[in-house]
């Protein structure tokens, strides 16, 4: 198993009344899986994608990666593991503007390593369709370029778990299209995928599908 | 911005080219609070120069001038502002029999004219070498050669040098010694030794505008001031309230040392008093205006630490890039902050002199690059301090709660 959570809860107060993000959730996650997640607004799907990527801090409950409980780990070994294992797409448009698209790529990176990266960020430019845009700030950008260089980013210190929040929520159709078979190249390269996305847009290729209900998670 | 490994430098870089304004109002900010803070620091220490070097220089116990030439008397002393003002032999033989003093040296006030018959204008001084007790020390602890008949040393605001020539009164006399820095009048004046400063009185009352002498004297016949020491174990205030009742009529005043420097000490003091409250109100004022920019800066930039984190970034980074951003912003406002003070103290020093019309003696070159590093740190240092609360609460924040305030 490359990922796994056990009993998984997170919850917030909300008007003094506690409301579960995510309860008592079980959720597992192969190395050749491709893990759709879908649900309503509000359902606690994005909450659940950033406790995976350990970028919440769950109430009670184990996420195990590769058998390392990602629950029990600091704040710098949680930012260690995104910066290798977890390769995290947030939603909408996350690319830093004051850094150019190659930069982008590569900042993931050297956030924690020091040798050079830049030969390896060319290359997912290039596997993504923007090896030309390099040089170009984020501003520069439409919707799904954007999107492009921010899976190329993820995949810059080769994770072996990518996790997107909504990658396809604000494009066109078409623009949709490339970024799922994207995806799906990704996976077939081997690295497991965990996407939230809309029910409208699961992919044939999906291994898994969780629908997420007021924090509950259940597998269809 | 693009090329070459992204460190936290290059991060804090960045963010500072991409917000041009907000960083170049930072920058001005600390520049001219660090602009007040030096310069103000070093007035502070001029000041306070100023008052240890009248401490040091006026040699007697008190001093008898013309009544009505108390202020000129004063401001020759403390700022060299020309004046001439005469006490006649007479009276002076006749104070000087006064009970209680045990040793005195005359001395001649002449001041030069600001036109063709002289060089510049300034405050020459003669005094007696024979009974002199208050320059002539000086001069030897400077190892400033006495002046001779037609010689003269001069303060060290005087643009001569030794070897140079002075025209005063249309004569031309010998610079022969040229004195320290004092802070004091004595900066801008002339000293020349009795004989000179009696022949130059002659030439002076030869052109238009000078003090006339008191009628029927000649330049033989008149000092300005006489300097008193008094016997050991009288109280100074006793032989001045003795001069001061028994030349009531005599147009003669007797000034304690002490009080010329107590009155200017006090004054001096009160105004270093207030700079310093002012400057620190400055510095904390910086300090309080710097933590509202970071704060309003470090609100709009949630979803950008977010997203660092996202990416992998720890919140000792975090930390790291605003510290960073605020040091370079902040060093960068000092730094020109400091040079200002280099081309505007340093170069116009006499001009601030002269228009603080008091006693004031620049720091030495050490305490005034110490002032100046301590100042920069001082000022560089507000930056980093301003920005710990912000960087303390992005980095507490949970990341996702960055991104979606973001």
């Amino acid at each position: 198993m490359l990922l796994e959570t056990i009993d998984l809860t997170k919850s917030y107060e909300r008007r003094g009344e506690r409301f579960y993000a995510a309860y008592n959730v079980a959720l597992s996650v192969e190395s050749d899986d491709f893990v759709c997640i879908t649900g309503q607004s509000g359902s606690g799907k994005s909450t659940l994608l950033n406790l995976l990527a350990g970028l919440l801090h769950a109430d009670s409950g184990s996420i195990l990666l590769d058998g390392e409980d990602l629950c029990k780990l600091n704040d710098a070994g949680l930012a260690a593991l995104r910066g290798s294992k977890i390769g995290y797409i947030p939603q909408g448009n996350s690319l830093l503007q004051n850094f150019s698209v190659l930069d982008n790529v590569c900042l993931p990176w050297y956030l924690t390593r020091k040798s050079n990266v830049r030969a390896q960020a060319r290359e997912l430019l290039a596997r993504v369709g923007i090896a030309h845009l390099e040089r170009e700030n984020p501003a520069s950008l439409s919707g799904g370029e954007a999107r492009r260089v921010a899976i190329a980013r993820s995949l810059i210190a080769n994770p072996s778990v990518l996790i997107a929040d909504e990658p396809t929520g604000d494009l066109d159709p078409k623009t949709t299209d490339d970024i799922i078979r994207m995806f799906s190249e990704v996976h077939a390269q081997g690295v497991a995928v965990v996407v939230v996305t809309h029910e409208r847009e699961i992919p044939s290729f999906t291994t898994k599908h969780y629908v997420m209900e007021n924090g509950h998670l259940a597998l269809q | 911005m693009s090329g070459g490994r992204i460190s936290t430098l290059k991060i804090a870089v960045g963010n500072i080219v991409h917000k041009r304004f907000r960083a170049v109002c930072i920058v001005l900010l600390i520049a001219v609070s660090t602009l007040l803070i030096t310069g103000g620091t070093m007035l502070g220490f001029g000041l306070t120069g100023g008052v240890k070097s009248i401490n040091a220089r006026l040699g007697a116990d008190a001093m008898v001038v013309p009544r009505s030439a108390g202020e000129s008397y004063e401001g020759a002393l403390l700022t060299g502002s020309p004046s001439t003002f005469y006490l006649t032999k007479g009276t002076v033989e006749r104070v000087l029999q006064t009970e209680g003093i045990a040793r005195s040296s005359p001395q001649l006030f002449i001041s030069t004219f600001d036109s063709a018959h002289c060089a510049s204008l300034v405050q020459i001084i003669g005094f007696d070498p024979k009974t002199d007790f208050v320059v002539t020390p000086w001069l030897k602890t400077a190892s400033v050669t006495e002046p001779g008949y037609g010689e003269i040393v001069i303060g060290n605001n005087v643009q001569l040098v030794v070897g140079n020539k002075m025209t005063v009164f249309l004569l031309e006399l010998e610079v022969v010694g040229k004195l320290d820095k004092t802070g004091m009048g004595f900066d801008n004046s002339v000293f020349v030794n009795m004989d000179t400063a009696k022949m130059l009185l002659t030439e002076y009352e030869k052109f238009d505008g000078a003090t006339p002498l008191p009628e029927g004297a000649t330049a033989e016949d008149v000092y300005s001031a006489v300097l008193l020491d008094v016997e050991k174990g009288v109280e100074i205030s006793s032989v001045q309230r003795k001069i001061n009742l028994g030349f009531r009529d005599d147009d003669v005043s007797c000034v304690a040392s002490q009080t010329i420097l107590e009155s200017t000490a006090k004054n001096l003091n009160l105004v270093i008093g207030v700079l310093t409250v002012l400057l620190a109100a400055i510095w904390f004022f910086a300090v309080f205006v710097l933590a509202i920019i970071f704060t309003l800066a470090l609100n709009e930039r949630q979803r950008e630490f977010g997203i660092l984190r996202a990416i992998g970034a720890t919140r000792r980074k975090l930390t790291a890039i605003v510290i960073t951003e605020a040091s370079l912003l902040c060093g960068a406002g000092a730094l020109a902050g400091v040079g200002v003070v280099c081309l505007i103290v340093f170069p116009y020093s006499t001009l601030i002199e002269r228009t603080l019309k008091t006693a004031y003696l620049p720091p030495q070159s050490l305490v005034a690059a110490a002032i100046l590093v301590l100042c920069g740190v001082g000022c560089a240092v507000t930056g980093p301090l301003a920005s710990l609360f912000s960087a303390a609460r992005i980095a507490k924040n949970e990341a996702l709660a960055n991104i979606q305030e973001g």
